[in-house]
């Protein structure tokens, strides 16, 4: 899947931030890779720009995925179930994490984001996409669930693209 | 919307933990088969790989009896 989604355009770092973003779905109990999990390999794996970016405007690996650990709460609580509950009676062995020894897939909205990532290293006269270009892919989905965790980190689409933009011209 | 993605990841979870806590005690395969109502092969599939990768062993070999 990812071999046929990541041809050699996509530089090493590019690589290993999708690589990345697969153990985040994984380990937060997602059954597909979605644009948010990009995000979140990209906050645990990058170690240019694109991080540098988000992590000066304070959005961290840890408080990203406290964020969505937080909106999965939420979501079972407008249904009247306390994650915390669930916990205690299924004990020890409940663990927020999908399992299976197939690859994950990627969501509809992920593989969206990884073509996007495409027509922004186009657009910049890139030879390779890199990781700012995946995070510049996300960034176009409006309605996208990274978007939206921003968005609670009370992160805006316009900060994000004018911190990346400083910190490509120095 | 939000709630449905967050209960249908929720279900997974769920089975892992109780099938897991069901298998340590003891249970076979073929109970939990009968308790969530799917095939042997099925619940097998779906947990047995997991579940050696965890203990190291396939459970039912040190804990379990059938």
């Amino acid at each position: 899947m990812i071999g046929r989604l990541l041809p050699n355009r996509f530089t090493r770092g590019a690589r290993v931030c999708v690589e990345a973003a697969v153990e985040e779905a994984r380990s937060l109990g997602h059954d597909s890779v979605s644009d948010e999990d990009l995000l979140l390999g990209i906050l645990a794996a990058d170690d240019g720009i694109a991080a540098r970016a988000l992590s000066s405007l304070g959005v961290t690996s840890d408080r990203a995925r406290e964020e969505v650990k937080r909106q999965f709460a939420d979501a079972l609580l407008l249904l009247g179930i306390s994650l915390d509950d669930v916990r205690r009676q299924a004990g020890e062995a409940f663990e927020l994490r999908s399992y299976g020894s197939r690859r994950l897939p990627f969501s509809p909205l992920a593989k969206k984001t990884l073509e996007r990532s495409l027509s922004e290293a186009l657009r910049l006269n890139a030879n390779r996409i890199t990781a700012e270009h995946i995070l510049l892919g996300i960034l176009r989905n409006k309605r996208g669930r990274a978007v939206e965790m921003l968005a609670t980190l009370d992160v805006s689409v316009e900060e994000v693209e004018g911190c990346l933009e400083r910190l490509c011209r120095p | 919307m939000e709630a449905v993605l967050a209960l249908r990841r929720l279900v997974e979870m769920l089975e892992a933990a109780c099938v897991e806590n069901a298998i340590v005690v003891g249970w076979s395969w073929a109970e939990v088969a009968e308790v969530l109502d799917i095939s042997k092969q099925a619940v097998h599939k779906k947990h047995a790989a997991r579940l050696r990768e965890k203990f190291g062993v396939d459970p039912q070999d040190v804990e379990g009896d059938g």
